[in-house]
């Protein structure tokens, strides 16, 4: 009776129906480590694998050029409120300065000589530091900036500096097929070259040489897939894989605030431009696409 | 009551084991089962040769203990079997490939400048908390001095001096530096997109690679070595 018992107790643990928290004890040891044993990892090479089984996916790379904002986010309401509590207790517990201390001395000096209580040889100033103040404010009233203002115009597409306070995407319209389709700069990715190579080959490709964007990293920041219409896949191809290059638009100098972009477009690839910020993607783009771009960019 | 329950309890127990070892005798087939143990009762021991606990309570609930109702499966989902494929779907297996091997960058010099100071030290010290974080091989942080530019106000014909304005305004430039050496290429693009993402108004990241210039500028001129040196070349001149 005692071994048939045991046996049960066996089973129900191989089993693994329920618990029985004395057996843990007994557990038997799972079958992990004898799966090591049999199963032994052969290390390939890429290119025998890839010569003894082609993919069919066409691999792509693209380009997703973006330009940073120009200008910080507006503080949120919250952040105001903090800000403006910040420096009111800033201000409660700070101590007078060496100027408003003088200032304060000079103006009680001048109230004593008007009123007669001391005499006007005690003077030690000329110029007051209160009419220092008024100048100072009167200068800044007359200011004007001489610098020239963004053109803020959201609604033109083509325009570099629109949203000043988003990132913006680079998109173009190309050809697939027949039909006209908005995605980023794409080329087939070639046998001699990396993927970096290629993706920077759109980009010259696309928009012209003049273009110096800063490509940051070799290995690709995102990745999309997606399969040809039934008409355009052939025995080679079903699809393509589109590996996604960050670059980012340089800043021309440390003074200006407005970015320029040299275009030089070549009509049979890019039919058509756009600079668009994240939500506005998926008006142009598919939404899984447009997905893909999203988690790039900040 | 309770007490009596108890120990009428384990005197059955007792007499069971013992029946039971008489009747199998000393072997048992099951190694997993210990081979011996006591009973207690009242602080007289006795010695029973094989027992069992199997038989020991699994009907006891322990309802004050936290184990309590473990294993319960009662009104909760059994397991589904997993769904049947129609399909046929061949098995992929993962082949390892070649790794590349791991590339590290040189010494590299994160410059944080700007006109206001507590933006710049501000974040400078985030560029530094954020190497940190990723535990990056930092070999220093430090301050090159600060550049002074002087802006001269032209004076239009209708604007006046007022008394006391003076016609200069000086702005400091500050710099800090952040060196890092031996990031690994693969976090490096990472690093350096939240630091662009991050960056305050009015303040310029700058990284490159850290020279002997660099290395060298932060050494104020020496009079007298130039003038040794000064000498010296003089010297090798005339022969």
């Amino acid at each position: 009776m005692a071994t048939q018992l045991s046996s049960r107790l066996f089973h129900k643990i191989k089993q693994g129906g329920t618990r029985w928290f004395y057996s843990y004890n007994r557990c038997i040891v799972s079958d992990k480590q004898s799966l090591s044993k049999h199963l032994k990892r052969e290390v390939h090479d890429i290119e025998q694998v890839s010569s003894q089984c082609p993919s069919p996916w066409m691999l792509q790379a693209g380009v997703c050029l973006i330009r940073l904002p120009l200008i910080e986010e507006d503080l949120s309401e919250f952040q105001k409120r903090y800000i403006s509590l910040k420096e009111q207790m800033e201000y409660e517990n700070s101590i007078l300065n060496e100027w408003e201390l003088e200032k304060i001395k000079q103006t009680q000096l001048m109230n004593d000589i008007e009123s007669g209580k001391r005499d006007a040889s005690e003077m030690d100033f000329k110029v007051s530091k209160q009419d220092y103040e008024d100048d100072y404010n009167q200068a800044f009233k007359e200011f004007t900036e001489s610098t020239t203002e963004l053109d803020l115009n959201d609604a033109d597409f083509k325009n570099i500096n629109r949203r000043p306070k988003d990132y913006l995407v680079l998109i173009s319209k190309q050809k697939l097929g027949n039909d006209t389709v908005w995605m980023l700069p794409t080329e087939e990715w070639k046998e001699e070259e990396n993927l970096r190579q290629s993706a920077e080959r759109a980009l010259t490709s696309h928009c012209g040489t003049l273009v110096d964007a800063s490509f940051v990293s070799n290995a690709p920041s995102g990745f999309y897939k997606y399969k040809f219409p039934k008409n355009a896949r052939t025995d080679a191809y079903v699809g393509a894989k589109l590996f996604i290059y960050n670059a980012f638009v340089p800043r021309v100098s440390e003074t200006q605030s407005t970015a320029t972009f040299n275009l030089d477009i070549d009509l049979n690839k890019m039919l058509d431009y756009a600079w668009v910020a994240k939500d506005e993607m998926r008006n142009f783009l598919k939404p899984k696409y447009s997905k893909a771009i999203d988690e790039i960019i900040f | 009551m309770y007490i009596l329950y108890l120990w009428c309890k384990h005197v059955l127990q007792f007499f069971v084991a013992v029946l039971l070892s008489l009747i199998r005798g000393p072997k048992i087939k099951d190694k997993n089962m210990s081979l011996s143990c006591t009973w207690h009762l009242w602080g007289k021991s006795f010695r029973v040769g094989k027992c069992l606990p199997a038989i020991s309570n699994s009907l006891r609930h322990y309802r004050n203990r936290p184990t309590h109702n473990i294993g319960r499966m009662h009104g909760l989902e059994k397991p589904k079997p997993p769904p049947v494929r129609k399909k046929e779907v061949g098995t992929w297996k993962p082949e390892e490939y070649k790794a590349v091997k791991e590339n590290h960058l040189d010494a590299l010099n994160f410059i944080v400048s700007g006109y206001d100071i507590v933006l710049v030290e501000q974040y400078a010290k985030y560029v530094h908390q954020l190497m940190i974080k990723f535990k990056q091989n930092i070999l220093e942080v430090y301050a090159l001095p600060s550049s002074n530019a002087v802006v001269k106000k032209m004076l239009g014909a209708d604007q006046r001096l007022l008394k006391a304005m003076t016609p200069e305004i000086e702005l400091t430039m500050y710099k800090r530096i952040i060196q890092v050496k031996d990031m690994p290429s693969q976090t490096y693009p990472i690093l350096l997109q939240t630091l662009m993402h991050y960056i305050p108004q009015s303040i310029t990241l700058k990284v490159d690679k850290h020279n002997e210039e660099q290395h060298l500028s932060r050494y104020q001129y020496r009079v007298e070595l130039a003038e040794e040196k000064a000498m010296l070349q003089q010297l090798y001149d005339s022969r």
